[in-house]
């Protein structure tokens, strides 16, 4: 055997009928090529629509998470050391719920700083308290000045309507009066009054 | 390579040429066209070779079926690891011994009497020649051992090498050197004993 028979075998082979496969199977095949892909489309669309685990359980879980953040704020909030009850509010506590007790009840178990407390609690109501007349002595002194400036104003009107009338004695009197009742009006006087202060009898 | 350049000018005007492993990737992500093309190519050497395997055209019909079925169910997952051809011959070889192990398939035997009506007397003689020796070589083949025509027809309808024929029948390259190499030494004293009786 050579490879000389090899090649003319396969010449020889290639003289033979080239049958092909039927149409009816060729079109059976492609059909079912083409089934299988709208399948696979099917299943994909299937698998992206069918709700995901966090799609699911979203809802639940966000609620559960606010529970959960509500508690421990509310928690935190009842076990807190730092909260802190002004003594006059202390006295006035009702045996009201455990809320507002605890933090007294921590004081109990430490009187040193309890003491403490108090004396700064007490310091800050004075301070507090001081800080208030001051802030109540300053309101009525502007509402003094306010209501000086309105006299003033409604003196120096008189006396502007004096002089214009021609009645320069009274109109002196009066502002010589008021200058001498109020000396701060001074620096509200106009010109005019200056003059009829400056000006000898 | 006989078979390649044949399919190569049976597919008129392919739009892009791709390779049988690109189309099937095409095809996995969800192209048809790319599935027909690689159909196109393949359909007939593969129906050749379980046809000339000696197999029943309605068998014939199933076993292409399966195959393509096969082909088409894997290919959402297929990856281009090995050529395109040896695993469809792959798949072909396993289905048509399950076939075979369930029919238990005998040989035929060539015919002493050869039917000479196929050749027209008014052809001049060589081609008659030629056609006889054909018809001769269809009988001859299906006197070959199963192994010794699978090495034959993996080589003439796929076109595939000695490494890949011996992929697709699992065993060793020389094995499948030692069976092509008595296919061919058999079929040539088959045509040689014809040739003389005729």
């Amino acid at each position: 055997m050579t490879v000389q028979d090899e090649k003319q075998l396969t010449a020889l082979y290639q003289m033979l009928g080239k049958e092909s496969s039927p149409a009816k199977l060729d079109s059976k095949i492609l059909a079912m090529a083409e089934a299988n892909l709208s399948d696979r489309s099917d299943t994909q669309m299937n698998i992206t629509n069918r709700p995901t685990f966090g799609r699911k359980w979203r809802w639940p879980l966000s609620g559960l998470v606010t529970v959960l953040l509500v508690s421990v704020i509310m928690v935190h909030q009842y076990f807190s050391p730092l909260q802190k009850i002004p003594p006059h509010m202390e006295s006035a506590q009702p045996a009201s719920p455990g809320f507002m007790q605890m933090p007294a009840l921590i004081r109990e178990q430490d009187p040193v700083e309890s003491k403490r407390q108090r004396f700064s609690d007490v310091e800050a109501e004075a301070q507090s308290a001081g800080d208030v007349n001051f802030h109540e002595d300053m309101h009525a002194n502007k509402v003094e000045i306010i209501q000086n400036a309105a006299q003033w104003r409604i003196q120096l009107q008189a006396i502007d309507k004096l002089l214009s009338d021609g009645k320069t004695e009274e109109a002196r009197t009066a502002l010589t009066k008021l200058v001498s009742q109020s000396p701060s009006v001074a620096a509200h006087l106009s010109d005019r009054h200056l003059q009829l202060l400056d000006r000898p009898r | 390579m006989q078979f390649a350049r044949s399919t190569a000018s049976h597919n008129p005007t392919p739009i892009q040429v791709q390779s049988d492993e690109q189309l099937m990737l095409a095809y996995g992500q969800g192209e048809i066209q790319a599935f027909s093309q690689l159909y196109a190519k393949h359909k007939d050497p593969l129906w050749r070779f379980f046809i000339r395997r000696g197999m029943p055209t309605d068998c014939a019909e199933e076993l292409m079926q399966e195959v393509w079925q096969r082909v088409i169910q894997s290919a959402a997952h297929y990856q281009a690891n090995a050529r395109f051809t040896t695993w469809l011959y792959q798949i072909a070889r396993n289905l048509l011994i399950d076939k075979h192990r369930l029919a238990h398939r005998q040989f035929k035997l060539v015919t002493e009497h050869f039917d000479d009506e196929d050749c027209s007397a008014n052809e001049p003689e060589q081609l008659v020649q030629s056609a006889r020796q054909a018809q001769m070589l269809r009988k001859c083949l299906a006197k070959l051992p199963a192994l010794q025509l699978d090495t034959f027809l993996l080589k003439e309808e796929a076109g595939l090498k000695l490494d890949q024929i011996a992929q697709v029948m699992d065993s060793a390259v020389e094995a499948c050197k030692s069976r092509m190499r008595y296919a061919v030494a058999n079929l040539i004293a088959c045509l040689g004993k014809h040739g003389e009786k005729s």
